[in-house]
């Protein structure tokens, strides 16, 4: 792609190599914020419940075991339903331990251990996942699947699990192996120690815990002597007949630790990836706008700089297109204005020649006729000007505006005008004296001819020099005000009218004043009954910084 | 080649027409001749060395855009050979091509088209000034400095010490050029218009004191103020070293 592209070495890659790239570097950095999600932040645990501290919660005491949030308590007609049935053989010892520790039969016990996570937005309130009822069959979960371990295979033998989740499942106080979700915080009910002294292996949830997915035990906590339930339980205890104490653990809320994280993740995600992405919608839509500011610099001035051949190589490739196209426009322009100039400039020889013939001519002829020369020349003027002024702006520099407008001012009145220049303060803009000169000698000689008078004014408006040269005269409809700018447009009274001209004055104002930086613009003048309404001509200029 | 010779008994001066367009050759030379000057015409900077060798001339009128060598290149060579008067008559009509006309040398110069007798008085006036010892070109002296001011008089243009370029209208110019001509002398209302008047530009009607007010804002990146002094009842004075050039 380098050779295709080889005479243009300023390009960028193509937008489809950006654009992948950057969704690689996405895909990137979302898996590195996960893996320091993981890596460096502790796992969230499950809550475990003693068995003795159930039995105290269902005795009426504190309800608040050391590994868990608080319980809540109820007192019910009935046990939990059917629940019991489906644990029974995992609960089944340590049920057999909380009936033995509140000192009743086990008929009066029922200890129900939930072996899901609760996330109650996704299964609905502490609903149950279809899989759930597998457990007790025996289903495994497939590993690192933390929400839904019971599509695995019935029967899949402990070894299937991850490493210390389980281990040597069934020990102790556990029922078949198999039930346990090892990954999902709260779910799973497995770490059930055997009770005291059932068969000498009842450390095996520290082993097997300590470095598990959920962080291990908490500090302090002594799996060896007592029986415990991790994950969401609920117990039940039959006091009296029909009156069943209901203990369950309480769900934790929206968010849980799970999903804390993962919106953490998400956040970490959007902080890393959203300053990445402004940058590059910047660096891709840059382009854009360049080419935008061109085109528009191309309608006012198709001799303006080229565009900057840079950016993503599509763009580039447009960018050189349209620069061509701009040099061809610019030709284009250049050649017929050289043409127009020429043909104004050769007509002056015979102007001169008819000039001198006039001496020899009858007075009255020739007076008549030396008028109409003289509106030949200034219309040769005109055009001349228009063709200057279309070169670029030839010596710039600093420049007293208000002198430039007293000169003005003073050689129109010489003439006879009603000019009249309002005391202003001194403006010093940068430009070329005598383009300069003709665009105000221009609107000066609109004004007058069309409004019978001038008043210039000078001011300064947010860091420009603003000229005003308004007259009291007719004035222009409002949609005449951009096309009067157009060259050799006239409006329809003036053609009519014995004022000369070939619509070149305006015209060649804008193209100068916009060649400083500035712009001339038209507004109407408020309509009041003492001045009539006229034209206001704004001529903006900057001022040269500092 | 064909010379007119005037039909009075006195003749104004001796004219060289030079100007590659036949037609408007012999127009101007027949205008000029009626105008009890003597004319002779060249077509080319060949021709013209050609008559230049035969006869002296009191002045010469030039086109610029000529075959062969043009009107510039000649009016240098003629001002450097300390010739005749030398006025340019020109279609290019830009300011810089006058200027850069009577920096070469020229006396003065005229657009073209021109009024016949807008040439005739200018050429009246460069045979006027020549004759009066005033044998200085235009561009001789045309240049005033004065505390860090620079006064351009072929381009009208006034540089202020900070580079900041300031237009005077043709009354503040003729104003201005009659104090740097008499710098340091107190000078009436009459004098000043005297002066000013003898200038080329003649537009100064305007009240003297507006115009000294002007010239004064003008000056202002100096004192205006202390610059030009009034002398109550006495009249003004320039007050800095003047150096032209």
């Amino acid at each position: 792609m380098k050779e295709a592209r080889a005479g243009a070495p300023r390009f960028g890659p193509p937008i489809a190599v950006q654009i992948i790239a950057l969704l690689v570097a996405v895909l990137i950095v979302g898996q590195l914020a996960i893996l320091v999600v993981v890596t460096v932040m502790p796992p969230p645990r499950p809550p475990i419940y003693r068995i003795e501290e159930i039995a105290a919660a269902l005795k009426g005491g504190r309800l608040t075991p050391r590994y868990a949030p608080a319980m809540l308590r109820t007192v019910e007609a009935a046990p939990p339903k059917g629940r019991d049935d489906d644990n029974r053989f995992r609960t089944a010892s340590l049920r057999a331990e909380l009936a033995r520790t509140l000192g009743v039969t086990e008929d009066h016990v029922r200890l129900t251990v939930e072996p899901r996570p609760n996330f109650p937005l996704l299964y609905g309130g502490r609903g149950y996942h279809p899989h759930e009822r597998q457990d007790d069959r025996g289903g495994g979960p497939p590993p690192g699947s933390p929400f839904d371990q019971g599509g695995g295979p019935p029967n899949e033998p402990p070894s299937s699990f991850g490493p210390g989740q389980v281990g040597p499942a069934g020990v102790g106080a556990f029922p078949p192996p198999g039930l346990s979700a090892p990954q999902p915080p709260q779910s799973g009910s497995d770490p059930a120690p055997p009770p005291p002294g059932a068969d000498g292996s009842a450390s095996w949830g520290r082993r097997h815990f300590h470095h598990g997915p959920w962080g291990g035990f908490p500090r302090g906590f002594a799996p060896d002597r007592q029986g415990f339930v991790v994950g969401a339980m609920d117990a039940a205890f039959e006091a009296q007949p029909g009156r069943w104490t209901v203990v369950r653990s309480q769900s934790e809320g929206f968010p849980n630790a799970w999903q804390r994280r993962v919106l953490l993740w998400f956040l970490a995600c959007l902080l890393l990836l959203t300053p990445a992405g402004y940058l590059f919608a910047r660096r891709l839509t840059a382009p854009i706008s360049r080419f935008a500011r061109a085109a528009d610099r191309l309608g006012r001035d198709p001799r303006g700089p080229p565009m900057a051949l840079k950016g993503p190589a599509e763009i580039g490739v447009a960018a050189a297109a349209f620069n061509e196209m701009q040099a061809r426009l610019a030709r284009y322009v250049g050649d017929r204005t050289a043409m127009i100039g020429a043909i104004a400039h050769d007509l002056r020889t015979p102007i001169a020649r008819v000039q001198f013939k006039l001496q020899r001519a009858p007075e009255d002829l020739a007076a008549d006729i030396r008028g109409d020369l003289g509106q030949m020349e200034a219309m040769i003027w005109a055009v001349l000007d228009f063709v200057r002024d279309a070169s670029p702006v030839r010596e710039r520099g600093p420049l007293d505006l208000l002198s430039l407008l007293e000169v003005v001012a003073d050689d129109a009145t010489a003439t006879g005008a009603d000019v009249e220049l309002e005391p202003g303060p001194v403006q010093i803009v940068e430009g070329d004296a005598s383009s300069l000169q003709r665009l105000f000698v221009n609107l000066v000689d609109n004004a007058v001819k069309y409004g019978g008078s001038a008043r210039i004014t000078l001011t300064h408006e947010d860091g420009d020099a603003v000229v005003r040269v308004s007259d009291l005269g007719p004035g222009l409809p409002s949609e005449e005000y951009e096309r009067v700018f157009e060259p050799f447009y006239r409006v329809e009274t003036s053609r009519s009218r014995e004022t000369g001209g070939i619509g070149l004055g305006l015209s060649v104002a804008r193209t100068i004043a916009r060649a400083h930086g500035g712009d001339v613009t038209l507004a109407s003048k408020e309509s009041d009954a003492a001045t009539g309404s006229g034209l206001i001509v704004t001529v903006r200029l900057p001022r040269p910084k500092g | 080649m064909n010379t007119m010779t005037a039909w009075q008994e006195e003749i104004e001066g001796r004219v060289l027409i030079v100007d590659d367009d036949e037609n408007l050759r012999g127009e101007v030379a027949a205008y000029l001749a009626g105008n009890s000057f003597e004319v002779r015409t060249a077509a080319n900077a060949r021709e013209m060395d050609g008559i230049l060798a035969e006869q002296s001339f009191d002045l010469v009128v030039l086109d610029v855009m000529m075959p062969g060598e043009g009107g510039l290149s000649i009016c240098r060579r003629l001002s450097d050979a300390g010739g005749p008067a030398i006025i340019i008559m020109s279609a290019m009509g830009d300011e810089i091509d006058r200027i850069l006309g009577l920096e070469l040398g020229a006396d003065d110069y005229v657009p073209k088209p021109c009024n016949p007798r807008e040439l005739l008085a200018r050429m009246r006036a460069v045979m006027r000034r020549r004759e009066g010892g005033q044998g200085q070109k235009a561009s001789e002296g045309a240049e005033f400095e004065f505390l860090g001011y620079n006064l351009d008089l072929l381009k009208r243009r006034l540089r202020a010490p900070s580079g900041v370029l300031v237009l005077l209208t043709s009354g503040e110019l003729s104003l201005l050029t009659a104090f740097l001509e008499h710098p340091g002398r107190v000078l009436t209302r009459d004098q000043l218009v005297d002066y000013a008047r003898g200038s080329d530009a003649d537009i100064f009607d305007r009240a003297i004191d507006v115009q000294i007010s002007r010239l004064r804002r003008k000056l202002s990146e100096c004192d205006g103020q202390d610059l030009i002094r009034t002398f109550r009842g006495a009249g003004y004075m320039f007050n800095a070293t003047v150096a032209r050039r």
